[in-house]
């Protein structure tokens, strides 16, 4: 099903920072040309549909208490690859955990971000993953600078042609 | 570094997840919390303002719209570092940039509507002087994505 007009004004809005007003939904709907209704009813359906996988707030989580984080790289065998993902992906340090192809260069094959209040925390951390999943290849690679963080605009980028269906 | 108090970290970690979808979210989330509407909004824009929170907003299932997405490594000299970096930074598909303590030392994420786009955007910094290497690991599996941080431990700094 295509979109209308509307339904991709809405999916631009809600990546847009939600106005911080007593009724913000209203806010979105009169932008767009729409009842507050029609805004809360797609937003829950589009919730429910997994199209939106959440809606809230980003928090910067460097800003509260979580100043080190580390992007643990580990060369896991390719037979037991998925199991230890889903190791790793249990420890409540880990925030993201993916696997990704190996490359000239590049042995590892499972990525788990490890946030802790210091770096040693993310190294104890990775540590004690290590010794869980019995894998001796891995690396942490702290972060230097922050170059760039933005909240991404999939729907608002002038690269998107539109046309795509739900 | 600001301080946020309890009922600071009772907002955040509660609009991480539950945010109400209904027409007056800010009264409900007060009201969960034990203070009025209109403190809450106040709470919400100071924290907003200090950059604690980045954005209340959607987060869109990329599977589900037809986005592509990728994980970049590239190794950078490091007299190109500051060009390659204005490059990389200038595409709005490049949602966030990394210099790593590595010979991979420049790490970006490319989110696209197409895959031709994609590879175009991957092509035009590979080919930029001081890229000497550009690997493109794009998630094959994915075993967790967590975008809530409890806020309720304690601040250091």
């Amino acid at each position: 099903m295509n979109l209308a007009d509307w339904e991709i004004a809405l999916l631009q809005a809600l990546e847009k920072p939600l106005p911080l007003v007593s009724k913000p939904f209203e806010e979105v709907a009169r932008q767009i040309g729409i009842p507050e209704d029609v805004v809360l009813e797609r937003i829950r359906s589009w919730l429910a549909q997994g199209t939106l996988r959440r809606f809230g707030a980003r928090v910067a989580h460097n800003r509260i208490g979580y100043t080190a984080n580390g992007m643990s790289v580990w060369n896991v065998p390719d037979e037991q690859r998925d199991q230890v993902g889903q190791v790793i992906a249990a420890f409540p340090e880990v925030s993201h955990c993916y696997a990704r192809p190996r490359a000239t260069d590049w042995p590892y094959n499972v990525f788990a971000m490890i946030h802790g209040a210091r770096k040693e925390d993310v190294l104890d951390v990775a540590q004690k993953i290590a010794q869980k999943i019995k894998v001796t290849d891995y690396q942490v690679l702290f972060t230097v600078r922050e170059l760039k963080k933005t909240t991404p605009q999939i729907f608002s980028n002038s690269s998107y042609a539109g046309g795509f269906s739900l | 570094m600001s301080t946020i108090d309890d009922i600071d970290r009772r907002i955040l970690d509660r609009i991480q997840q539950d945010f109400p979808i209904v027409s007056r979210p800010f009264a409900e989330l007060g009201r969960h919390i034990g203070i009025s509407e209109i403190e809450t909004i106040t709470r919400l824009q100071r924290l907003q303002e200090k950059g604690i929170i980045r954005q209340i907003g959607g987060v869109f299932e990329l599977r589900q719209t037809g986005h592509v997405s990728t994980l970049c490594a590239a190794t950078v000299d490091a007299d190109h570092l500051d060009d390659v970096v204005k490059v990389v930074n200038a595409y709005s598909e490049v949602t966030h940039n990394y210099l790593r303590e590595h010979t991979f030392n420049l790490w970006f994420t490319v989110i696209a509507p197409s895959r031709q786009r994609l590879e175009k955007i991957i092509e035009h910094i590979r080919n930029t002087e001081g890229v000497k290497q550009l690997l493109d690991l794009p998630a094959e599996r994915v075993y967790k994505i967590r975008v809530n941080f409890a806020a309720t431990i304690e601040e250091t700094e």
